[in-house]
């Protein structure tokens, strides 16, 4: 019986050797280990065998079924992992061919800029407001302390639609419009459509603005300057240095322009900053008694902030571009690139 | 305005550079535009509100407010000889003429200017003409008051009143100026010889043969003169002067030094005594600034001496002061802009130095929220973008002739003073502006266009009524009306529900289209382009549109979303394939497999078709309990056979 056993080892170590593939390990395995294979039927033959003898028959028929499993255990290993590398060679695909079928659309540049500068102040608990394109005398200039034939209505070349209609020149008679309605605490962000009857390479008679305002008790020039500070940083880095210059608006007094340190040149002077350093990137100040008096706030119990900014001119410094009529052409070859 | 530095050092001690003086200025508000002249010369921004600042003397008292630096004004010595003026002068609208003042110099004679004097005036851009004009030119520069020199011979008596109606002048530069009763002028005892404050005539113009000098300087109303310039599109370096209104008490010492000026370079004499009508003598006035409130406003704590300090350094007076509040009195030059404590304030912030003001930022906590149609338009953008549009911005204001090509009437809104014929009129409808992108692109070889514009149109109506809209265009490869109809779909499928109507729209292809109805309510359309206006662009290829009125669509929207139990049990899909006979729509048999399966239908998916072969998944699934095999069986056979019975339909096996 022992003989038996290691002829059927020896054997089928033998024929292991010579196997090639996954199919013939299975053949194997039948011939040997199967439910009719010789090894089992040696196990089965063990009832055969006088009770004394069988524990050591079994014993040494067990040790080498489990040499045989661990074997096969091992050739199949060795056997798949050969077939799987092959199988993955001939998958082989040409990476650098292109994607398929996502296909995605841009938002205007104009409007990136314009939802840039709008977060931020949405973050700082900011709401959006808007007012019409077409305007009265009244919410344009008056109200906004420009009264007719001053000197200062000289600061907005005007397209009238009649008399008292025109169409508004800055974002500004948002203000009013939202004060007139609302009373105190108010943080507003003003984004829209403004025009100019002055057109360049670097003015567009419809162009964009983002007007903002707060007004409580208590907010100062220095709220000014944190605020647009930030936001300036946020918009064009943090290493970039801001400037805060005495102007003239006259709905806001003191009156503020905000200059960043020319990105061209870093502060060095060149032809885009007109050799000074700075570029001039918005107009702010505090807002002018005279423009409360007109929404009926007692300018001794508050006081506010506001400011605008033409957005063209900051999306024109940010991506480099020279003349500002390529952003209302929609050239697609235009609008992919940003 | 151009500032030599050597004219402003013989007013004011300047130790610093050029560079160092032009950064002082530009921080204290008086921008330096540029250094030209290898810095000789200042070119400066005045800022509307800074009239004083229009002199070489007023910049010099900014100079030395903002250095701490020495000022010496100097007066005039003036030589006057014993003949009196005799010169006969009425001032009848003294409400548009509150000053008026006259000196008459006889016996000058006309010629070059001195080589100093031309200097100066070179270096401020002005020509030198002739002794007499160019010391009115240089006064001008120096004091910021606008002289006018008449040919005292041609001049029989001066009346300042206002122009008769269809009276008219021929100014200096040449122009005949048709005057109105609201425009005041310099008049004769028959007709105007100068427009007041804006320009002379050409009548009692100094020529080579003048010898006698009527010289006048005057206080003219701001209102009225800048009303005026408008009219008659008319600007001058004295009509912008006046327009920002001069020193009360500088018209008589720019009258003075000019007439000092001119006997000493033109060699006559000054007649003894001067015209000075006036409505009333200014007095200063004097104003309060308060510490507490300077500091409320600016975040800053400056005391009241430091206040004292600032305001006397610019020429006001301290009247009186404690620590809670300075008064002082404000410089006749000043007048005009200094009205309130907080232009007080102002005057002590820029000289205090904005940059040493601190930076915090406030936060409030308000009611008010976003504006509705904000929200929308992003989300609207969002999802469009999503799906491979790009998003173009048009001008909101274009040529009339453009749209005319869409073969329809628009009532366009004209703009009164356009600045181009381009951009004559506001847009009542949105599609000329999106086809104007698609004409760009295509003729710049861009074939494959998918665009959306979210913008404004104007009605005449209800006040100048703007609403706003959403419009695109697509063409291209890949690009038909179900393409189309797939983004409005994904568009607002988000919002609500939709579906279409057949319409009637000459602006679409007359089958190829249909009108947009979401929660009810018809917010637009959609379709091909008509080939009639097609043909009139030259597209050579299908252009689809699709246009929705975002006001209408706002007001229907259901903001709410609500959940749904997830399902518990599963669900069992079938197939079906058919032919189908001409004329059975896609709708048809949806609502015939709807209606026959009842609640257990979850979901009809056409998942195939070609020519009219159709085949649809249909998804079986019971909420409350398993589907038996048989159930779903009988079931799916029944719409089988009710397919066949009422539309007709062959079904594949």
């Amino acid at each position: 019986m022992v003989e038996r056993i290691k002829a059927v080892e020896d054997e089928a170590l033998l024929r292991l050797n010579d196997i090639k593939n996954l199919q013939g390990l299975e053949a194997w395995r039948i011939h040997y280990l199967g439910k009719k294979g010789l090894l089992t039927e040696l196990v089965r033959n063990l009832r055969n065998i006088p009770a004394d003898d069988r524990p050591h028959f079994g014993k040494s028929l067990n040790i080498t079924k489990n040499k045989l499993e661990n074997l096969l255990k091992e050739k199949k290993s060795t056997l798949g992992s050969a077939d799987k590398e092959k199988k993955i060679k001939a998958s082989t695909i040409d990476i650098t061919m292109p994607g398929q079928g996502q296909k995605r659309g841009k938002l205007h540049p104009i409007t990136q800029v314009m939802n840039e500068v709008v977060d931020i102040f949405l973050r700082l608990g900011f709401s959006i407001q808007s007012g019409p394109d077409i305007e009265s005398d009244y919410y344009n200039f008056e109200a906004l302390n420009i009264p007719k034939h001053h000197a200062s209505r000289d600061m907005w070349s005007t397209l009238y639609i009649e008399e008292d209609k025109l169409l508004r020149t800055h974002t500004s008679p948002v203000q009013i419009r939202v004060m007139e309605k609302k009373k105190p605490p108010l943080a507003i962000i003003a984004p829209g459509k403004v025009y100019r009857r002055d057109a360049d390479v670097t003015h567009s008679t419809v162009f964009h603005q983002v007007e903002g305002f707060m007004v409580d008790k208590n907010i100062t020039f220095a709220d000014l300057k944190g605020t647009l500070t930030a936001l300036l940083h946020a918009v064009f880095g943090k290493e970039k240095k801001v400037r805060f210059r005495p102007s003239y608006f006259p709905f806001t007094e003191p009156s503020a322009e905000v200059d960043v340190e020319c990105m061209m040149c870093k502060g060095k002077g060149c032809r885009i900053c007109k050799e000074t350093g700075w570029l001039e990137i918005l107009g702010s100040g505090m807002i002018d008694p005279n423009v409360f008096k007109h929404v009926k706030y007692d300018p001794e119990k508050y006081s506010g902030y506001a400011f605008g900014m033409g957005i063209e001119r900051i999306a024109m410094l940010k991506f480099g571009i020279s003349d500002i009529r390529l952003f209302f052409e929609n050239d697609l070859r235009f609008l992919r690139q940003f | 305005m151009r500032v030599p530095i050597k004219w402003l050092k013989e007013y004011v001690d300047i130790k610093v550079s050029p560079k160092v003086l032009a950064e002082k200025l530009t921080m204290a508000g008086t921008e330096v535009g540029a250094i030209e002249q290898n810095g000789q010369v200042l070119e400066l921004d005045i800022l509307p509100n800074r009239g004083d600042l229009q002199s070489i003397r007023g910049v010099a008292r900014e100079v030395a407010a903002v250095l701490t630096s020495n000022l010496r004004l100097t007066t005039n010595n003036l030589h006057e000889s014993t003949d009196k003026i005799n010169a006969k002068i009425e001032i009848k609208d003294k409400k548009l003429c509150p000053r008026y003042m006259a000196r008459v110099i006889e016996g000058v004679q006309i010629k070059e200017s001195p080589a100093w004097m031309k200097e100066k005036l070179t270096l401020c851009g002005v020509r030198p003409i002739n002794n007499i004009v160019d010391v009115t030119n240089y006064v001008l520069l120096e004091h910021g008051q606008p002289l006018h020199a008449f040919d005292q011979d041609k001049v029989s008596k001066i009346v300042v009143r206002k122009a008769k109606k269809g009276e008219k002048i021929v100014t200096l530069d040449g122009f005949e100026r048709k005057l109105d009763s609201s425009m005041l002028v310099i008049a004769d005892a028959n007709k105007a010889i100068a427009v007041a404050g804006i320009m002379g005539g050409t009548e009692t113009e100094i020529s080579d043969a003048t010898t006698n000098i009527l010289l006048e300087s005057a206080f003219f109303n701001p209102i009225s003169i800048n009303k005026t310039s408008q009219i008659l599109k008319l600007r001058s370096e004295s009509s912008v002067r006046f327009g920002k209104g001069v020193d009360w008490d500088g018209v008589a010492l720019a009258l003075d030094r000019a007439a000092t000026l001119i006997a000493e370079l033109g060699g006559g004499k000054i007649l003894k005594g001067k015209i000075d009508k006036k409505l009333s003598p200014r007095r200063l006035k004097q104003l309060t600034i308060r510490v507490e409130n300077t500091n409320r406003l600016l975040g800053t704590k400056i005391k009241a001496v430091e206040i004292t300090k600032i305001l006397g350094r610019l020429g006001f007076k301290k009247v009186k002061s404690n620590e809670k509040l300075v008064t002082v009195k404000v410089p006749l030059s000043r007048a005009g802009d200094v009205e309130r404590e907080v232009d007080l304030i102002e005057e002590v912030a820029r000289i205090y130095g904005y940059d040493k003001i601190d930076t915090t930022i406030s936060r409030v906590s308000q009611e008010l929220k976003d504006d509705a149609f904000e929200n929308l338009s992003r989300r609207i953008k969002k999802i469009l973008v999503g799906v491979g549009l790009y998003e173009a911005q048009t001008f909101t204001i274009l040529d009339p002739g453009f749209p005319q090509r869409l073969g329809i009437e628009t009532k366009y809104i004209p703009i009164a003073n356009p600045l181009t014929e381009d951009e004559s009129v506001l847009r009542t409808i949105m599609l000329p502006s999106i086809l104007k992108v698609v004409d760009h692109n295509l003729r710049h070889q861009i074939e494959d266009i998918e665009i959306f514009e979210v913008g404004k149109i104007f009605h005449r109506k209800e006040n100048y009524k703007e609403t706003d809209m959403l419009v695109s265009a697509m063409t291209g490869s890949g690009v038909d009306f179900f393409k189309v109809k797939g983004v409005i779909d994904t568009l607002l499928s988000e919002l609500g529900n939709f579906e279409l109507e057949t319409i009637a729209n000459n602006l679409l292809h007359p089958t190829k289209s249909a009108g947009i109805i979401f929660e009810g309510k018809a917010i637009g359309w959609f379709g091909e382009l008509n080939p009639d206006i097609a043909e009139k662009y030259d597209f050579k290829k299908p252009v689809f549109v699709f246009e929705i009125n975002l006001e209408i669509m706002l007001s229907a929207i259901k903001v709410e979303k609500k959940y749904k139990p997830l399902p518990k049990f599963p669900k069992t899909d079938r197939d079906v394939a058919m032919f189908i006979k001409d004329g059975i729509t896609h709708t048809a048999i949806m609502d015939t497999i709807r209606q026959t399966g009842g609640d257990i239908i979850e979901n009809i998916q056409l998942f195939d078709l070609y020519k009219n072969s159709r085949a649809y998944r249909i998804t079986y699934r019971d909420a409350s309990r398993t589907l038996t095999v048989e159930e779903v069986n009988l079931k799916h056979n029944l719409i089988l056979k009710t397919l066949t019975d009422e539309l007709g339909v062959e079904i594949r096996t």
